[in-house]
């Protein structure tokens, strides 16, 4: 059953029933990286991972509070961001560390993870777990991006330094068939306009944030002036909507608009929220043809990046058999 | 990028040549290759140039299907016949090759991975093109491909059978076979990566293994036997080789070290961002030994007019093309009362220059000093300056800093713009205003694409340095400095380059390096201060311009600094840029003896 | 390195597994021997005949016999103090030393190249990773022959890789299997049953003569140097021998073969350095009386790089062609590019 809900953090235990066997969650410098620990923090979960990144003094200060907060169940693994083969082998030996012959029951906060580690991650679940195990996904929304600055002027990342496939989603790139790249463009509509730049792909289709399932209304229309300035640039590009609060709704989104070009390579760059991340993983975890493909940024607005909401996103997945 | 629909059809939309017909391509293509003439001749080249410096589009002329109707000649008659093989970011580097380096010999399979990568583009080449005319039979394929191509293939251990060309296949048939086979090895290779993912140690590959010479050379040397295939050598146009990774990259260098290039030569672009000269045994190639070498910035900035008569000629091809029946310069017209008071103050200057002039000529202080005159009298009456009007075709080019995507780009976002606000599809001209306004919003948008946005009171001791925030406290205090020698008394007031007075410091060097990745600077040499040698010079890119309210016409005027003051730029440039506004820009630096182009700089 | 009186063969069986890739899985002692035992029963005594099937000459002896003696010549020269091997590369070195003439069956000419029919054929005997495979053909190919024209294929190949996770250096591999080869070519190859019948096809005459003449090959490695030693009969001496179309003399053909090892010497030292060092060649000739009787006349010589290098009518322009036609119409040198900025053409 795919269903999402949204609810508030201070329901988050209740609304889940059962304790789970497994927390994962990833430190980082925002704050919303605290918001489901804390929620859950009476639980006591019995087996709880931290991620963090050691490249980033604001993540470490945010790992050691975590670790402090979960106390001695917890376990830590720290990752180089800058080295996704280690990074992909840590998360994969953190997990299979917890499995069970008898099934566990994963909560994975996805809030904070990079939207590349999280792919991994999803692709991890989907080969180390078994069909006997079970996974809920929360994701805490944010009050506001860019705390402070103006509409005009907000900002979470400058600069695009590389852009790389992610490791478990390489898909099948032809040499004989043409680009189709989709991008599931979010705050950042300048991003986007660089991701695309460099790929010079044949074909272009973004996806921007459907108004009814957007995270706020101010979400929704910083995501219309970038449809109508990609437009302007791009003429011929194809836009399409997605549900940032919804992965299975965005699972099918993409695998809708990716079979739009038949015989074209598709790559996909999830650049909105990680919930909508997610649902890019689906839809690339049931069709292998489909590339995932991630930028890195040479600044993030660590000072003032968001402020966490009082609300969560809270969804069960199914990894085992083929999705979509 | 895909074309856009024809009833919005904008002259300046910007297309990946890949996709043009070639017709069009034809139609479009100014031919540049005068300025860069080893590009079509025998021998490996690199042509390095910034994205929509025009390689593509170089390259894309070069393909067999636009000779033939550029040259109006048949295949076996052209002088070479080119390979296109554009090389998208994650085609090639896929993070799962990762996997095998110092695990399990990442070069023959990477070598592998870019042979049959290239062997699908030939295919892909081969069938853009009518050979119906060109005295080949479907057997003569057939038979290419049971003594040669089998024959390679098993030696590369193709282990099982090799299915035989349909019957009664035609010559694209065969062909399409032919490159589905090679599409289905570069499968199975992704499918192997596939396995390698997740596993830390190595996995058996049992697949065929082809290599440069021992497969993909032979296979071009027995295809070039074939009756429609040109007596020249076979081009390889390996475009945007930046997108290779490092172990690819080093076996492409070894592709250039070997004396092929009567049959097959190498022609490589890159975005200024090439990995490494180290071939896959551990040696360099160099300029000229192994290859030639064409940076198409540095032509660009150095040969002004070469370039604006490129971008005229760009222009007027597809004003025509769209049925405008305007010349560039009517269709993008100066502010006139603007250019009106500039032509007034240079009235004023010649007359004057009798008594009180400084160049040489009369019209040199014309040249010089009527613009920066006209910008430094509006910051008078309006304490900003930024009522100068960026307009009018030859400032749009000087904006463009010799990359003609930029001019393109603001081109067709000022069309769109125009469109829109008359409801009519058809333009006949940009108004002064939207031209001007469309400059200074890609002016910013370029510079704070990498950076945050600076404040007017941010303090130099409000944020932690690394070389992002070095290099955007360098550019600020540079197009500050600019702007305050613009205002100045100086004898030659459009500076927009600095040249090293001493060796760079490593630190100092990284930021430089990483401006000019980045696109604010473009980097070249000349001779050094004692005229001894030769030392290294950044220009500004002129896109920046309107940042900074500078004259982007001008190209003579250069500074020598040293390692200090740029040190100082890059560390406090409020406080740097506000010492040369108090006492002016030689408290701070040098001014060469010589100008950078020999004094003339009108075009 | 110490193969504990060894040859590099008994000294892989003796390896510990875990030394190994895969950590003992699969053995690849057992696959040694099972390649071994397969090439030596059915493809290595077949080689020099399938050879003279196609070439219609008689080679010399390439069969086990003489791949004992390149193994024999490889080990002498790995027991340098400073040389190492892995006992992977053992492995690989030793795979390719048994491949490495195979393509006789097929034709002298190119049988670098032909292996690797020989090398599919053998299938799964050589693991199943093609990577692997290809690492012991190209070090095999790399004894003899050309790429694209150019005999430098040593150079060719990567100093350091990867294979299965373990690092092999394919060059060291390759220069130490070539020399070893060039070292092997002695009696043992001589088909002397043949010669004493006088049997042997004339255009192989001198081949058979020289092998046979060639009683002893020592590697003294420390100690740089490389000892061969010829006898002939004075008969022997004042006759000359077929090779090809044409007669020589046996003694020219000792001298013509003693400068192709110096050149092999030469060329294949420049990989094998420091580690192994081999820097003269000193070669006996012993011409004795009939049937090998009396006291023999010695004609000793020394092949080696000594003194300063001189290049006898060797000039730039002869040792770069490319500076033969620079495109100012002709050689280059001072007075030409004088003349060439004068004029402004620069």
């Amino acid at each position: 059953m795919n269903e999402t809900r949204r609810l508030k953090l201070a329901e988050l235990g209740v609304v889940l029933g059962v304790v789970p066997d497994v927390f994962l969650c990833c430190a980082s410098f925002e704050a919303r990286s605290m918001s489901v620990p804390r929620a859950l923090a009476h639980l006591r979960i019995a087996d709880s991972i931290v991620f963090a990144n050691t490249e980033s003094a604001e993540s470490v200060a945010s790992f050691e509070y975590l670790a402090t907060l979960l106390g001695p169940r917890g376990r830590h693994v720290q990752l180089a961001l800058s080295d996704p083969l280690r990074c992909a082998d840590a998360l994969y030996g953190a997990v299979l560390h917890t499995v069970s012959s008898h099934g566990r029951h994963y909560l994975v906060d996805i809030t904070t993870f990079t939207h590349e580690l999280l792919l991994v991650l999803m692709r991890v679940l989907q080969l180390v777990l078994s069909d006997k195990d079970r996974v809920h996904l929360v994701y805490t929304t944010a009050a506001e991006y860019s705390v402070g600055d103006e509409p005009g002027s907000k900002w979470l990342t400058k600069g695009i330094g590389e852009i790389r496939s992610v490791l478990g989603f390489p898909g099948m790139m032809l040499p004989a068939r043409k680009l189709h790249l989709v991008v599931l463009s979010g705050f950042e509509g300048e991003r986007a306009e660089r991701v695309i730049d460099q790929f010079e792909p044949d074909r272009i289709s973004v996806g921007v944030g459907a108004p009814e399932s957007s995270i706020t209304s101010d979400h929704y229309q910083i995501n219309q002036a970038l449809q109508s300035r990609l437009a302007a640039k791009y003429p011929a590009v194809e836009l399409f909507t997605f549900s940032p609060s919804d992965a299975f709704q965005t699972q099918q989104a993409v695998l809708r608009q990716a079979g739009r070009f038949p015989n074209h390579n598709v790559a996909v760059a999830a650049m909105n929220t990680k919930v909508s991340t997610v649902g890019a993983a689906l839809a690339a975890l049931g069709d292998d043809s489909i590339q995932l493909c991630y930028a890195t940024a040479h600044q993030y607005n660590v000072a003032n990046y968001s402020s966490p909401g009082e609300d969560c996103i809270l969804f069960a997945v199914t990894l085992k058999t083929p999705v979509g | 990028m895909p074309e856009p629909s024809p009833e919005s059809h904008n002259p300046f939309a910007v297309q990946t040549p890949e996709g043009i017909r070639a017709q069009d391509v034809v139609s479009l293509f100014v031919d540049v290759f005068t300025d860069f003439f080893n590009i079509p001749k025998i021998g490996h080249t690199f042509l390095h140039g910034p994205r929509g410096s025009g390689k593509s589009m170089m390259f894309r002329y070069l393909e067999p299907d636009c000779q033939c109707l550029a040259l109006q000649k048949r295949v076996p008659d052209l002088p070479f016949f080119a390979v296109y093989i554009s090389i998208k970011n994650t085609d090639l580097k896929l993070t799962e090759l990762q996997r095998l380096e110092n695990k399990h010999s990442a070069l023959v399979l990477n070598e592998h991975f870019l042979v049959v990568h290239v062997a699908v583009k030939l295919f892909a080449s081969l069938l853009k093109v009518d050979l119906d005319d060109c005295g080949v039979t479907p057997d003569q394929i057939r038979s290419f491909y049971q003594k040669d191509l089998k024959r390679l293939l098993r030696r590369a251990g193709w282990q099982g059978d090799l299915t035989e060309i349909p019957e009664n296949a035609d010559i694209a048939e065969c062909l399409r076979f032919l490159q589905e086979m090679f599409n289905d090895q570069q499968a199975a290779v992704i499918s192997y990566l596939r396995r390698l993912s997740f596993s830390e140690s190595p996995v058996a590959y049992s697949g065929p293994l082809c290599g440069y010479l021992d497969f993909l050379l032979p296979l071009i040397r027995a295809l070039k036997a074939l009756p429609f295939m040109p007596r020249g050598p076979v081009l390889l146009l390996m475009d945007d080789a930046d997108n290779l990774n490092k172990t690819q990259t080093t076996i492409l260098n070894s592709w250039v070290s070997c004396r092929t290039q009567a049959d097959v030569s190498l022609k490589i672009s890159t975005q200024l961002n090439y990995k490494t000269y180290l071939t896959a045994t551990g040696q360099t190639i160099d300029a000229p030994h192994d290859f030639s070498e064409v940076n198409i910035s540095a032509v660009y900035t150095s040969m002004k007019r070469k370039y604006f008569e490129r971008v005229s000629e760009i222009v007027l091809r597809r004003l025509r093309m769209n049925e405008i029946n305007a010349t560039p310069d009517e269709f993008f017209p100066p502010y006139e009362e603007q250019e009106q008071k500039i032509k007034e103050i240079g009235e004023k200057l010649r007359k004057e220059w009798e008594h009180s002039g400084r160049g040489y000529r009369a019209s040199d202080d014309v040249v010089r000093y009527a613009r920066p005159n006209y910008i430094a009298s509006l910051q008078g009456i309006h304490k900003s300056g930024s009522t100068y009007k960026y307009c009018g075709f030859e400032q749009l080019v000087h904006l463009s800093s010799g990359i003609v995507r930029y001019f393109l780009e603001a081109a067709s976002l000022m069309y769109g713009e125009m469109q829109a606000a008359s409801g009519s599809n058809m333009v006949n001209r940009i108004d002064p205003d939207v031209q001007d306004r469309v400059v200074r919003e890609q002016a910013t948008a370029f510079l704070f694409s990498e950076f945050d946005r600076w404040s007017s009171d941010e303090s130099d001791d409000d944020e932690a340095l690394n070389n992002t925030r070095r290099l955007r406290n360098l550019i600020r205090a540079l197009g500050g400095t600019f702007h305050q020698i613009l205002l100045s008394d100086a004898s030659e007031r459009r500076v927009f380059s600095i040249a090293l007075s001493e060796d760079p410091d490593p630190d100092v060097l990284e930021v430089l390096r990483l401006g000019v990745r980045y696109g604010y600077f473009h980097q070249s040499t000349i001779g050094n201060k004692e005229g001894t040698g030769r030392t290294r010079l950044y220009v500004l890119n002129r896109r920046l311009a309107p940042v900074f309210t500078l004259d982007p016409t001008g190209f003579v005027g250069y500074k020598f600094v040293t390692n200090g003051i740029l040190r100082e730029a890059m560390e406090k440039p409020t406080t740097f840029v506000g010492r040369i506004r108090r006492a002016g820009p030689d408290s701070v630096f040098e001014s060469p003896q010589m100008p950078l182009f020999g004094g003339e700089d009108a075009l | 390195m110490d193969l504990e009186g060894k040859t590099l063969r008994d000294w892989l069986a003796d390896a510990p597994k875990h030394q190994f890739p895969g950590g003992g899985a699969p053995d690849y002692w057992k696959r040694f021997e099972a390649l071994e035992d397969y090439l030596n029963t059915y493809v290595h005594k077949h080689v020099t005949a399938g050879a003279m099937i196609a070439d219609g000459g008689y080679l010399t002896d390439h069969g086990p016999d003489h791949i004992r003696t390149v193994i024999q010549r490889a080990s002498d020269l790995a027991r340098s103090p400073h040389f190492t091997l892995t006992p992977y590369e053992a492995y690989l070195f030793l795979a390719a030393t048994h491949i490495h003439d195979v393509g006789n069956i097929f034709a002298r000419a190119t049988h670098e190249i032909t292996s690797e029919e020989v090398m599919e054929k053998l299938g799964l005997l050589l693991g199943e990773d093609r990577v692997e495979q290809i690492a012991i053909h190209s070090i095999a190919g790399a004894h003899g022959g050309t790429i694209d024209g150019d005999k430098d294929k040593i150079r060719r190949l990567a100093p350091e890789d990867y294979i299965m996770g373990a690092t092999i250096r394919p060059r060291t591999l390759a220069a130490l299997l070539r020399f070893a080869d060039e070292l092997a070519d002695d009696r043992s190859r001589a088909a002397r049953f043949l010669l004493e019948l006088g049997k042997v096809p004339k255009s192989s005459e001198v081949y058979h003569q020289y092998a046979s003449a060639l009683h002893s090959v020592v590697a003294r490695v420390p100690g740089d140097t490389v000892e061969l030693r010829f006898s002939m009969t004075k008969d022997d001496a004042c006759r000359t021998f077929g090779k090809g179309s044409d007669q020589v003399y046996l003694l020219d053909e000792i001298f013509e073969r003693a400068v192709k090892m110096h050149r092999e010497r030469m060329y294949c030292m420049r990989f094998l350095r420091p580690e192994i060092s081999v820097e003269r060649i000193r070669v006996k000739v012993e011409v004795f009386g009939p049937k090998f009787s009396g006291t023999p006349k010695v004609i000793p010589f020394s092949l080696e790089e000594a003194g300063y290098p001189e290049l006898p009518g060797r000039t730039i322009h002869a040792l770069c062609p490319e500076l033969t036609d620079h495109g100012f119409g002709g050689e280059i040198n001072g007075a030409a590019l004088h003349q060439v900025l004068a004029k402004g053409d620069a």
